[in-house]
C-alpha cells in the first residue's frame, strides 16, 4: 500500500514513458526537472478541485447528473451510443458493466468511485486510428 | 487463510480486466499501469472528478513536451 505521494509521482512517471530524455538533456530539460514540474501541476490541480469543492455556492442546483449513480452514468452512455449507431459498443459496455462485480466480491472498496473516474475520463484520449 | 487472499486476489484480478476493458471502450487513454494506480488512489479517498482533472493535467503538460520535441529549434 503506497502512499498519495507516491502514487501521483508514478502517475506522473505514467505519463513521461514515451518521452527521449537523451535529446531532452542535451537541450537543457532533465527528466527530473520536468517530473517536478508535473507533480507540482498535479497538485495544483487537484488541489483546486478540492477548494472549489468547498467553496460551492448553496444558491446553485446542483446538475441531476451529478448525483446519479456511476453505473446508471454508464448506462446513459450506453443509450448514447446506441442513438449515435453504435450498438456492438453499446452491448459490450452493458455486457462488461453486468460483469463488474459490486461491493465487496470486487475485492476492491471504491470500485464505483473507479467508474466515476472512467466516466470523467470518457473519450478524453484521442481516437483509436481506423483501418481502411 | 491463503485460499481466502487467493480468493481475493482472483476477485480483483477479474474486475481490474472488467474495468480496463470499460476503460477502452470509454476511450478514456488508461493502461493497465495508470489504471491501477487509479483504483489504488480512489481506495486512498482522492476524489475521482479531481483525479480526473490531474490526469487530464499532466497529459496535456506530456503532451507539449512531445509536440516540443517534435519541433527541432
Amino acid at each position: 500500500s503506497s502512499s498519495i505521494t507516491e502514487l501521483l509521482s508514478a502517475l506522473c512517471d505514467c505519463s513521461l514513458s514515451g518521452v527521449s530524455w537523451k535529446r531532452r538533456a542535451l537541450g537543457g530539460v532533465s527528466r527530473d526537472a520536468f517530473h517536478r514540474a508535473l507533480k507540482k501541476k498535479a497538485y495544483g490541480a487537484l488541489l483546486s478541485k478540492l477548494f472549489q469543492d468547498g467553496t460551492k455556492r448553496p444558491a446553485l442546483r446542483p446538475s441531476p447528473v451529478a448525483n446519479t449513480p456511476p453505473r446508471n452514468k454508464v448506462l446513459m452512455m450506453c443509450f448514447d451510443l446506441r442513438v449515435a449507431g453504435c450498438r456492438d459498443e453499446a452491448e459490450a459496455l452493458e455486457d462488461l458493466l453486468g460483469r463488474l462485480p459490486e461491493g465487496a466480491s470486487s475485492g476492491l472498496t471504491e470500485v464505483d468511485s473507479v467508474l466515476e473516474l472512467l466516466v470523467c475520463l470518457a473519450g478524453s484520449a484521442p481516437p483509436p486510428p481506423t483501418s481502411f | 487463510m491463503a485460499s481466502a487472499t487467493n480468493t481475493n486476489l482472483n476477485a480483483v484480478r477479474e474486475t481490474m480486466d472488467v474495468l480496463l476493458e470499460i476503460s477502452r471502450l470509454l476511450n478514456t487513454g488508461l493502461d493497465m499501469e495508470s489504471l491501477s494506480i487509479c483504483v489504488r488512489l480512489c481506495e486512498q479517498g482522492i476524489n475521482p472528478e479531481a483525479l480526473s482533472a490531474v490526469i487530464k493535467e499532466l497529459r496535456k503538460a506530456s503532451e507539449t513536451l512531445k509536440v516540443s520535441e517534435n519541433c527541432p529549434n
